[in-house]
């Protein structure tokens, strides 16, 4: 316990504090991204239906595509995309619309071999990058 | 007479637009008009614009990543959170920031260890699980062999491959005339990335160079120095058992048996 004069202040009292403090940080934190719209960030990321890269996933979403954050953590975050909801990793999610490849280079972009067996897996690497 | 009138009508016509500022006001509407057509005529030549060098780097390492999948497997590796994590610290240690790192640790003996880049801040480090068991080497000697790969590519040896190529001349150019890019240029571009790691790998000069910038950067962390030093030690003695399963490992990376003297 230190003493400051009149004011007394036990090492209980700050750590209350301090953990109070670090909660309140952290559900405002949370309460401010529920509801709002983030952006897919990276080239492709699956719409997984659980908190796993092994999932099966509903979707693939493309770089710039806006989901409405339903829960955000600090790995994955829950997303509803139209009437699909699931989770995305958090790192492919930004508030800002990203500049995408394929918005800034259409026509090269459209030029590209890209079938549906390389999206998936592009889809997984966004998940992993 | 009437001539002269009209003379003066228009004399006076002009002469009230210009104190009215109208003719000042006409000049700037042409030169937003001529403004907006350069900006329609800007917007199209872009869409049919090769990306940028900064732009396609980032792009083209995730579709070499993507269209060899079938080689390198980097979905099916072991977790490389730890290596990550001793990467970073080691980075940390060197007064290396802002440099984002991923690492991927793949089971297939395609490639030893290679690294690709998306920016000149962020890096995907690659690593075989067949390499890592042939060189016996730690976690911690894992780092170094990263922290070489960074140097290797910040070096700009990979982009010094590709200097002359047909495609990378195009970057940033328009395709606006022909209306299509050249695409059997990329995906022969995208062939020679795997020539880069496979073939091609570094000079002696180049390892000389990575191994002294790496002494620089470590300077009198003596712990650190001890630890680098144990990395290279380390394939050292395992270059057979690795040449057993990378045969041109030697030829890729050469001068493991020189860097002791490099880095005294």
């Amino acid at each position: 316990m230190s003493s400051l004069g009149d004011y007394t202040i036990s090492l209980e009292d700050l750590m209350r504090k301090l953990t109070l403090g670090i909660l309140f940080l952290l559900c405002s934190h949370i309460s401010l991204a529920q509801g709002q719209v983030y952006f897919i960030n990276e080239s492709f990321s699956h719409l997984f239906e659980f908190k796993s890269e092994n999932a099966s996933y509903s979707q693939t979403l493309s770089c710039g595509t806006p989901v409405e954050v339903l829960e955000k953590n600090i790995a994955w975050t829950k997303v509803r995309f139209n009437k699909n909801v699931g989770f995305v990793g958090t790192k492919s999610l930004s508030l800002k619309n990203p500049e995408c490849f394929h918005e800034k280079y259409p026509e090269f972009y459209e030029a590209l071999n890209i079938d549906s067996a390389d999206l998936y897996y592009w889809g997984k690497l966004g998940g992993k990058l | 007479m009437l001539n002269s009138t009209y003379a003066q009508q228009e004399l006076n016509i002009d002469d009230y637009l210009e104190a009215d500022k109208l003719l000042d006001a006409s000049e700037t509407k042409d030169r937003l008009q001529k403004k907006q057509a350069q900006k329609i005529f800007d917007d199209k030549k872009r869409r049919y614009s090769y990306p940028s060098f900064e732009d396609f780097w980032k792009f083209a390492s995730e579709y070499w990543l993507v269209k060899n999948i079938d080689k390198i497997k980097w979905d099916q590796g072991a977790d490389a959170s730890e290596l990550k994590k001793n990467f970073q610290i080691l980075l940390g240690d060197l007064g290396i920031e802002d440099i984002k790192v991923k690492v991927f640790i793949f089971p297939t003996d395609r490639h030893p260890h290679f690294v690709l880049p998306r920016s000149d801040k962020e890096f995907i480090f690659l690593v075989s699980q067949k390499f890592i068991e042939a060189a016996g080497l730690s976690v911690k000697q894992l780092s170094y062999l990263l922290l070489e790969e960074l140097i290797r590519i910040q070096n700009g040896y990979l982009f010094e491959f590709f200097k002359d190529d047909s495609f990378v001349k195009n970057l940033g150019e328009s395709f606006y005339i022909n209306k299509r890019p050249d695409m059997g240029e990329f995906e022969k571009l995208m062939t020679k990335i795997s020539i880069f790691y496979l073939e091609h790998g570094f000079s002696f000069e180049n390892e000389y160079r990575v191994t002294k910038a790496i002494c620089k950067k470590i300077g009198n962390k003596t712990i650190r120095l001890k630890g680098y030093r144990n990395y290279f030690e380390a394939v050292k003695n395992r270059i057979d058992d690795i040449h057993k399963v990378f045969v041109d490992y030697k030829k890729l990376y050469p001068g493991f048996e020189m860097k002791h003297l490099w880095c005294r």
